[in-house]
């Protein structure tokens, strides 16, 4: 017997793991934003005072610069989409006439861009068609003009982006099924009006729904503008952020009014994000992903298969085949000979005393302590979330979803604001602690989303069912819920580790003097034209954090299609 | 004895009152289903029994243990509270084999594991699923399913067992067949029982006793036939469906009595050919188990009647009314 009256009887876990989940978000998402906005608003606040407030935005806001900052990632991010959605529906409606396997195959082949870091991918395009890049030794031209352009950096950055768009559209093609269209030509339409007047309009909530997530990930992007932008002279929010602290005096407060308007932007564009993709849900009824279209003709199909290779060599084979040439390469100006290729490079790369092994080892211990965080945090969240559900979880959920819009830079911005403050008695910052938190803090929605939407899916009389049968609250978690989250929270565990492994904007600006990461010495061997190291370290990253991204997705999927058992 | 007494349970969420004052006494070893629509209740009065939720006040005994006196603040934990539940959605672990979900409240009683063992092939033998005891939950049916459900909820010997709408994922063939096995395992081992559920077949076959409940009370409480030979107002007879409600008319027998509305139930008609009765015209006529189920029209009212031999559409006919099948309602 008990004598305490508390809303769930027996459950004296549940308040200490919601504190604790609150605790824990509030610091690792809560104070980034938060310092943030006060920068924003009260430039003195780090000296705990609220003098001349909105001194420094108004002025802010209206300096040409900014506001051109701004339009060039607009423009930027409505361009990527457009064209990433005009490369990817029609895709995306054809794939659904595959037969069933060829289908599969090629969705494996669009999965890979989700492997390579975007920055990547620009590094591989330069190497290829700058000035006496590949193209140029090979077939005697380069298209540097081309590259180094805004239609040059829209192209690269669509060729990678476009994949999303093409596995929701083509999703939702499959979740439509042929039936609508057949309801549709029963009643006279032609193919094309078919298309038009039934299959797209159904579509379009998936479609602008995945094409927001792509704005988000373009105005969020600092590699690609960083890497292609800089050599023409264009500017968007984040790398002009990224200026601000490269230049002295560093320009704290104007750094957090850019920040503000980055998430801004992304907040609303998440959030329109969330409306359509539930509108897409509720919209289809009965759905069945078992019902393709009629199959094509011969002929039909080898144009098809020649569109898809085609955007297939140009996406995944010409960047990946260049990185790993490139990597190959003693010298860049020695040319694609034969007497110029070795294993060089990718044996340096593992001599324990050079710059390369340390930032080896330390991307790898700091993606390990972020994958292992991650999920233990999305755990006790999830069970606080989807188990407590009471008025004090709105909160809660909020702090969770919040990290969806808040750009790498941001993130950035916000720890350095939050943590380089003289009255903490002791700070992460410089010291490679803060990275982890940066970390922590971008990877945080995989595993909640990944956990909470298991444990969604356990109904609620799993544990009532052991609570009544005599078990306790540890006993709950530890023998029912634990077992039956174990994949799950293995296969975001992975995903993490792989994502950190990589992670560029946030480790370029946060990393401590001397301190490298993967990201930051494929970066900086790049400004100090050590081409082929940077290459054979890109090269190990796609391989190794492409395996295990896909084994987690595996592990992932496995879980889903096994109903838990 | 262990009856389960419940007495002036209240409970409110925020400004909703969900229960008001409910008693009820459910005799040991009887069977009693809480029936009403979704939001009358009865699904909180049972998680308030089970100890999943909390009441506001009253008190709830079962023989000499205390689960619930909200006065002096006493709410014994649902793992204290020794009963059988069973799930709608089974509530089955789907990482454990059926043995394993069927042993684990004896495991949690810590028994000695030669007794949990003889205990488990007892009660997986009383629900006919020996051969099953090594298979995964995933691996069974429906119904399969949901005799482990019973098989787990009876394996710690409880006195009390509580059903929350266990036939209702079940088809309707099903529904019947595992309703009759339960009522019959709960006279076998003299279980006493507490079911909820919003259909009013389910409580049919499984009840000795059915307390309607409504808005957070119980509107009327008794024996499944007296309930639907005698709803006590118009909306209890409309949410059983006892029979066609009708308003009191001249042309029915005792019609011209103070009352508003007749319930006349659908047996209570007959075919007569004397030309003494009321005057109706067939609408639609269907044969349904082991007779035509008639609907017609009697003035601007559309009524259900049975009948022996198949009508026409449009036919005329005269039906007589047993006068003493009918409850009126003021």
């Amino acid at each position: 017997m008990t004598t305490d009256k508390s809303a769930e009887k027996g459950r004296r876990l549940r308040p200490a793991l919601f504190g604790l989940s609150t605790f824990l978000l509030i610091v690792i998402v809560g104070f980034p934003v938060l310092a943030i906005i006060m920068f924003a608003l009260f430039p003195y606040i780090n000296e705990l005072s609220f003098r001349e407030p909105f001194n420094v935005l108004l002025p802010n806001l209206s300096n040409p610069r900014l506001i051109e900052a701004t339009l060039n990632s607009l423009s930027l991010s409505f361009a990527v989409t457009i064209l990433s959605a005009v490369i990817a529906v029609p895709l995306a409606y054809m794939r659904a006439r595959f037969p069933l396997r060829l289908g599969r195959i090629w969705d494996a082949c669009y999965l890979v861009p989700f492997l390579i870091p975007p920055y990547f991918g620009s590094l591989a395009w330069m190497q290829l068609l700058q000035r006496k890049g590949f193209i140029e030794q090979w077939l005697g031209f380069n298209m540097a003009d081309f590259l180094f352009s805004f239609p040059g950096i829209v192209t690269v950055m669509a060729l990678h982006l476009f994949p999303l768009i093409y596995f929701t559209t083509s999703n939702a093609f499959a979740i439509i099924g042929s039936r609508y269209g057949d309801v549709a030509k029963v009643f006279g339409g032609r193919p094309v009006q078919v298309f038009f007047r039934i299959y797209l309009p159904m579509v379009l909530p998936a479609l602008l729904s995945s094409s927001l997530i792509v704005f988000i990930l373009t105005i969020e992007e600092f590699g690609t503008p960083e890497i292609l932008g800089s050599r023409f002279g264009y500017e968007v929010i984040v790398t002009s952020i990224h200026e601000k602290f490269s230049d002295w005096p560093i320009d704290l407060p104007g750094a957090s009014v850019l920040s503000l308007i980055l998430i801004f932007i992304a907040f609303f564009a998440f959030q329109a994000h969330q409306k359509l993709s539930d509108k897409f849900q509720t919209t289809v009824e009965n759905q069945t992903i078992d019902r393709r279209g009629e199959p094509l003709p011969p002929v039909y199909l080898a144009i098809v298969i020649l569109i898809f290779g085609s955007i297939f060599v140009l996406a995944v084979v010409l960047p990946i085949v260049t990185v790993g040439i490139a990597a190959f390469m003693d010298t860049v100006s020695g040319g694609v000979t034969a007497d110029n290729m070795s294993f060089k490079n990718l044996l340096g790369l593992f001599d324990r005393e050079s710059e390369a092994w340390g930032a080896i080892l330390t991307s790898l211990s700091l993606a390990v302590m972020a994958a292992i965080g991650t999920v233990v945090i999305a755990i006790i969240v999830a069970f606080t979330i989807v188990r407590l559900r009471s008025a004090a979880t709105v909160f809660l959920d909020f702090l969770t979803i919040l990290p969806n819009s808040v750009p790498g830079m941001a993130v950035a911005v916000g720890l350095i604001l939050t943590w380089n403050q003289p009255w903490w008695p002791v700070t992460p910052y410089n010291t490679p602690l803060i990275l982890l938190l940066a970390y922590l803090c971008l990877m945080l929605p995989y595993p909640i989303r990944m956990v909470t939407a298991a444990l969604r899916q356990l109904p609620k009389s799993l544990d009532d069912a052991a609570y009544i049968s005599g078990a306790s609250e540890l006993v709950v978690i530890r023998q029912v819920l634990a077992p039956l989250l174990l994949p799950i929270a293995l296969a975001a565990g992975f995903i993490v580790f792989a994502i950190s492994t990589r992670e560029l904007v946030s480790s370029i600006m946060l990393a401590p003097a001397g301190v490298e990461t993967v990201a930051t010495y494929v970066f900086h061997q790049f400004d100090q034209v050590s081409v082929g190291s940077g290459m054979a370290m890109s090269l190990v990253a796609i391989l190794v954090s492409g395996s295990i991204i896909a084994f987690g997705q595996k592990l992932q999927g496995k879980n889903r299609t096994g109903d838990g058992s | 004895m262990s009856d389960l007494k419940i007495e002036h349970i209240s409970k409110s969420f925020g400004s909703v009152t969900v229960l008001s004052d409910i008693s009820l006494t459910v005799e040991s070893g009887s069977f009693v289903t809480l029936l009403g629509p979704s939001g009358c209740g009865k699904t909180t009065l049972l998680r308030i029994i089970a100890g999943l939720e909390t009441a506001d006040t009253g008190s709830i005994t079962c023989g000499d243990r205390t689960f619930v006196n909200a006065e002096q603040g006493r709410f014994a934990d649902p793992q204290d509270r020794k009963l059988g539940f069973v799930f709608q959605d089974y509530g089955l672990w789907p990482h454990l084999t059926v043995a394993e979900n069927v042993a684990f409240p004896m495991r949690m009683a810590k028994a000695p594991a030669a007794e949990i063992e003889v205990r488990v092939a007892e009660v997986l033998g009383v629900v006919r699923l020996s051969e099953h005891a090594e298979k995964l939950p995933e691996q069974l049916s429906g119904g399969q399913k949901q005799r482990v459900s019973i098989a787990r909820a009876l394996s710690g010997k409880p006195q009390l067992i509580l059903f929350d709408e266990p036939l209702s994922n079940l088809d309707a063939n099903l529904r019947e067949e595992l309703g009759q096995e339960i009522r019959i395992l709960s006279k076998q081992f003299g279980l006493t029982c507490v079911n909820v559920t919003h259909d009013r077949r389910e409580a049919q076959i499984l009840s000795d006793q059915i307390a309607l409940m409504k808005d957070g009370v119980i509107h009327q409480l008794g024996r499944p036939e007296d309930m639907f030979r005698q709803p006590r107002d118009v909306w209890a007879a409309q949410f059983l469906d006892a029979g066609n409600i009708l308003p009191a008319n001249r042309e029915l027998p005792g019609g011209n009595g103070s009352a508003a509305e007749v319930l006349v139930p659908r047996g209570a008609f007959e075919l007569t050919d004397n030309g003494q009765g009321i005057v109706v015209e067939v609408l639609n006529c269907i044969f349904i188990e082991d007779r035509y189920e008639v609907t017609a029209r009697f003035n601007g009212d559309i009524i259900k009647v049975f009948s022996p031999r198949y009508l026409t559409m449009n036919e005329t006919v005269t039906l007589a009314v047993r006068e003493e099948d009918l409850v009126r309602f003021d």
